[in-house]
Formats: C-alpha cells, sequence, structure tokens
C-alpha cells in the first residue's frame, strides 16, 4: 500500500506540469500522507521532493492534501543553524536559474526607464506599482501557485540615472535656496546639502526637467549622466524572491500538517532560514526600486564673478591683493 | 512727540546711519547692484564693466599718503601703469585721491582700472571701477560723480586724518622699480604720465 519515496515524485515528474495535474498525481493524498507521519526522514524526502519542483512547477497534490491542522510548536524566534541555511539554499537553487524565459516575468512589476532623449537623457522613466508576485487562486486542479502577471516585456531595461552639474551663479546663497525647493516641485527630496553642493533625489521621469531647470541658475560649467543597466540584478533578485515566496508558502503547508513535535521544528527551522533570505532578497529589491525611480542629481554651485589672483607676500597689508582688474571687472 | 521720544529716534537714526562705512545709494546711473553688505558692495554695467567699493579697517599711522603710495608701489608690481591721478572728494566733503591705471591682462587684453581712495581714522574706503580699455572714455567722466555719490563715515570730529596729506606718488613709483624682490621682468614699467599732486594740506 504505501509506495516507496522513490516512486511517488520523482522530481523529473513534478517539474512537468502535465504531470502533476494528472490524476495518477492527484491521487497522491493517499500515497504520501503515510510517508509524511512516519519518520522525519520521510518528512525531509518529501519536503525536498516538494522544494525541487514547486519553485516553478506546483504540486496540487501537495497544496490540496487536507491534513489536519497543527499549531506549530516551535518558538517564535528561532535561530537557524547551519542545515537551514543549506536547506533554504537548495531551496533556492532549486529554481530555475534566473533568465530563462518563464523567470523574466516580473509579475508586471516596473515599466522600463527607455533613454530615448537624444542627448542620452532619460525620456520617460515611469515605475508602475508592483503587482503581485504570485497569484494564490484555486482553479479546477490548477497549481495553485501561478503567475498572474502578462508576459514578460522583452524589452524592458531597469536603469539607474547618477547625473552631476557644476553651475556658475551670480548669487549663490539665492540659488541654494531655490535648488532646494526644485526637488520638492517635483516630488524628490533632497538627499544631503551643504554650503554650495546638492544632492537631491528627483523621480527619474523629471530628471531632464530637473536639469533644464538648474541650468538657467546660471552657466553650465560642466554636466554629467551616467546610466547604469541593473536589468538583470533586478530581474535575479526578483525571481529569487518569488520562487522563495512559493517555497515558504509550501513549507507552511507543511507546518500546519505536522504530526509531532519534531517535525514541527525541522520545518520551522526551515522556514526560517527561507524567511531571512528573502528578507535580504526583498530589501536589495526596494534599493534597486528605489534607485531606480528615483535618480540621484549632485549640483555643485560655484560663485561667478571675478577671478581673484592671491599673490604670496609677507606684507602685513596685503589689502591690494584684493584689488584689481581681475576682482572687479565682470567676465 | 515729547522730548524722550525725539532723542530715542535720533538715537537709532545714528546708530543705523554709523553702521556703514560709506553709503553709495541709489546704485550710479548704468550699473546694477550685485551684492552688498556692510564692507562691500559690487555693481555691474551692461558691458561688463565692474565697480566696487570696498572697507579695510584703518590702523595706526594709515594716513591718505601712506595707503595711496601703498596702492600704487603694489599695482605697479603687478604690472599696473599710473596715466592719472587727481584728488577726489566725497559726498560729505572728505578728501580723497583717484588713481588711473592702464593694464593688460593675461590674455592680452588692454583694460583700464581706477581706484579712489577716501582714509579715514577707521577705515580706509576703496572705490574701483575696472573694464575693457575701449570703455574707458566712456567711464573716465563717471567716477568723479560717483565719489561725489558716495559718503565715507569713520572720521573723528577732532581728527586730521580725513583730510590729510596726498600721497607723493615719485616716490611709490622709484620704490616699485627698485623692489629687489622683484626681477626686472616683473618690475612694472615707468608711469608715463604722473600730473603734479594737489595742493598739501597742512
Amino acid at each position: 500500500m504505501i509506495q516507496p519515496p522513490v516512486m511517488i515524485q520523482p522530481p523529473v515528474m513534478i517539474q512537468s506540469p502535465v504531470m502533476i495535474q494528472s490524476p495518477v498525481m492527484i491521487q497522491s493524498p493517499v500515497m504520501i500522507r503515510p510517508v509524511m507521519i512516519r519518520s522525519p526522514a520521510s518528512l525531509l524526502v518529501v519536503m525536498l521532493l516538494a522544494l525541487g519542483g514547486c519553485a516553478k512547477a506546483k504540486t496540487s497534490a501537495m497544496m490540496d492534501y487536507p491534513g489536519e491542522a497543527m499549531a506549530p510548536a516551535a518558538p517564535s524566534t528561532w535561530d537557524p543553524g547551519p542545515s537551514d541555511y543549506e536547506f533554504a539554499k537548495s531551496a533556492d537553487e532549486s529554481a530555475e536559474p534566473a533568465g530563462a524565459p518563464a523567470e523574466r516575468e516580473i509579475g508586471g512589476a516596473e515599466q522600463a526607464i527607455h533613454p530615448s532623449g537624444a542627448n542620452g537623457a532619460p525620456a520617460r522613466s515611469e515605475m508602475a506599482r508592483p503587482a503581485s508576485t504570485v497569484g494564490t487562486t484555486v482553479e479546477e486542479g490548477r497549481p495553485r501557485s501561478e503567475p498572474t502577471a502578462d508576459p514578460p516585456d522583452v524589452d524592458a531595461h531597469y536603469i539607474v540615472y547618477v547625473a552631476e552639474m557644476v553651475i556658475a551663479v551670480y548669487d549663490l546663497a539665492e540659488s541654494m535656496t531655490r535648488a532646494e525647493t526644485i526637488p520638492e516641485t517635483f516630488g524628490g527630496y533632497v538627499a544631503t546639502m551643504s554650503n554650495d553642493r546638492l544632492v537631491l533625489r528627483v523621480p527619474a521621469r523629471n530628471l531632464r526637467t530637473v536639469m533644464e531647470d538648474l541650468a538657467r541658475y546660471g552657466k553650465v560649467e560642466h554636466r554629467t549622466l551616467q546610466a547604469q543597466d541593473v536589468t538583470a540584478e533586478f530581474v535575479d533578485v526578483d525571481s529569487r524572491i518569488r520562487a522563495l515566496e512559493e517555497t515558504h508558502a509550501q513549507l507552511l503547508q507543511l507546518l500546519s500538517q505536522a504530526r509531532t513535535v519534531p517535525e514541527a521544528l525541522q520545518v520551522r527551522q526551515a522556514l526560517d532560514g527561507i524567511a531571512t533570505e528573502l528578507e535580504v532578497l526583498k530589501g536589495r529589491l526596494r534599493q534597486l526600486r528605489n534607485q531606480i525611480s528615483f535618480s540621484t542629481l549632485t549640483v555643485q554651485l560655484i560663485e561667478r564673478g571675478p577671478y581673484e589672483p592671491t599673490p604670496s607676500s609677507n606684507d602685513p597689508f596685503p589689502w591690494v591683493d584684493e584689488l584689481g582688474v581681475e576682482a572687479t571687472e565682470w567676465k | 512727540m515729547n522730548m524722550r521720544t525725539a532723542i530715542l529716534m535720533f538715537g537709532v537714526a545714528f546708530t543705523a546711519m554709523g553702521c556703514n562705512a560709506y553709503r553709495l545709494r541709489p546704485p550710479p546711473a548704468g550699473f546694477a547692484e550685485v551684492s552688498s553688505d556692510t564692507h562691500q558692495a559690487r555693481f555691474k554695467a551692461g558691458d561688463n564693466v565692474g565697480l566696487s567699493v570696498r572697507v579695510f579697517d584703518n590702523v595706526r599711522g594709515g594716513t591718505l599718503a601712506f595707503w595711496g603710495e601703498d596702492l600704487v608701489r603694489k599695482l605697479a608690481q603687478r604690472g599696473y601703469t599710473l596715466v592719472h591721478h587727481e584728488p577726489v572728494h566725497s559726498k560729505n566733503r572728505k578728501e580723497g585721491t583717484r588713481f588711473d591705471f592702464s593694464y593688460q591682462a593675461r590674455d592680452g587684453v588692454d583694460k583700464f582700472y581706477s581706484v579712489m581712495l577716501f582714509v579715514t581714522d577707521k577705515h580706509r574706503i576703496v572705490v574701483d571701477m575696472a573694464g575693457d580699455e575701449s570703455f574707458a572714455a566712456r567711464y573716465e567722466s563717471r567716477l568723479r560723480p560717483i565719489a561725489s555719490e558716495t559718503t565715507v563715515r569713520g572720521c573723528r570730529p577732532w581728527g586730521k586724518l580725513c583730510n590729510g596729506d596726498q600721497p607723493r606718488l615719485e616716490l611709490a613709483v622709484t620704490t616699485a622699480t627698485k623692489d629687489p624682490a622683484k626681477s626686472p621682468d616683473e618690475a612694472a614699467p615707468a608711469p608715463v604720465e604722473t600730473p603734479a599732486p594737489s595742493p598739501t594740506k597742512g
């Protein structure tokens, strides 16, 4: 009656949606239940098999298994050991590598920033709100975790813009005051500020407008714009998050099905490891999103006026050094 | 208005009047004020001719003659050639001195540079103007009216410094050309024109 684990769910079969949704596999509750409750080793095998396939293919049999809910007996804060880290890591690695066609979906998260301006400045940079990464509906035996996003936009690019300007102005104080207010106008903010230097964070779609406005303050002595393509990293991080979230959800399901405290603890350890990695990845994704949607513009203001040479002298009255054509005439 | 109010208002007005070492308002015709504070004011004409008022603290023994000679000598060391010199008077009848220089900038363009110097017990007030030599004729006649619009402050009622002697320019030029610290190439050329100084005052 009890099937050996090898025969239950070979990884190859799990990754095949056709096999997952076949009636043969649907009957797996009967097959899996004895395996899961027998021993921790069996539990581990089932978990590994599930993680091996659930990153992309969905084991409806596992999800639909109506096991008894069991409150987790593990403490709320759990210190994951090395084994947990390895488990989480292997679960992560079991997902399809970033860059695979299916992984290019960002869940409709971000609209690309396309630098279509003639001078390389960002013409448009629209950042849409990221959609939920994974759908959770169950429809007629279909996989429970299914991406709900539109097909991936292969032309999508995620660009981080960093710009610098050096502007010579006649009235430094007034120009600084005016420059301070510019980010507020466009929905940005002042990151840092000193006497003659501002670091502004402005929405990427408004970067060109802000730079044009600032250029009217005086004479632009220097202007640079750097674009860093972070598409690969963004897609990779997003894909890893999605895979880990699915794994996390399935481990939660396993936790609810655990019959003994040791089983629950073991699943909980794995959960904690995955949760930690998820937080790291989500933090990085938030950082990338911030860098993409808000460009960094460093503005250096210099006072425009006569050149004032200071001859070296030990004269006790160097007042004449401050006089002369260079200090008086305007150029 | 009673006596106390009048005294108070007088005191406030006197205090306010005495804050700046100079007064030049409104800006001279043809100039726009770029910046202004108690020790400096800067103006700009449309053709980039600049006009400045600068205030330096005076020291004991610092007379108009001393500072005038100091100024001419040091400017001569920097390549300025004195072409004209005459006494001027401020709006409040304080005597100063005016120097007109010619100068060749680093890029080879000829410039004019005119300086009016007023020395009071507290301050040295310099009113100077500079621009391309081609504009010199247009602006040389405008400096004297500017002097007559400028009020200089810092004279003690019992002091004699504010109407002291005019500088002795021959000495200043001689010192500049004989300065051992400078090579002959760096030394200033001799002034091409040095009008006779104004009558000295006793």
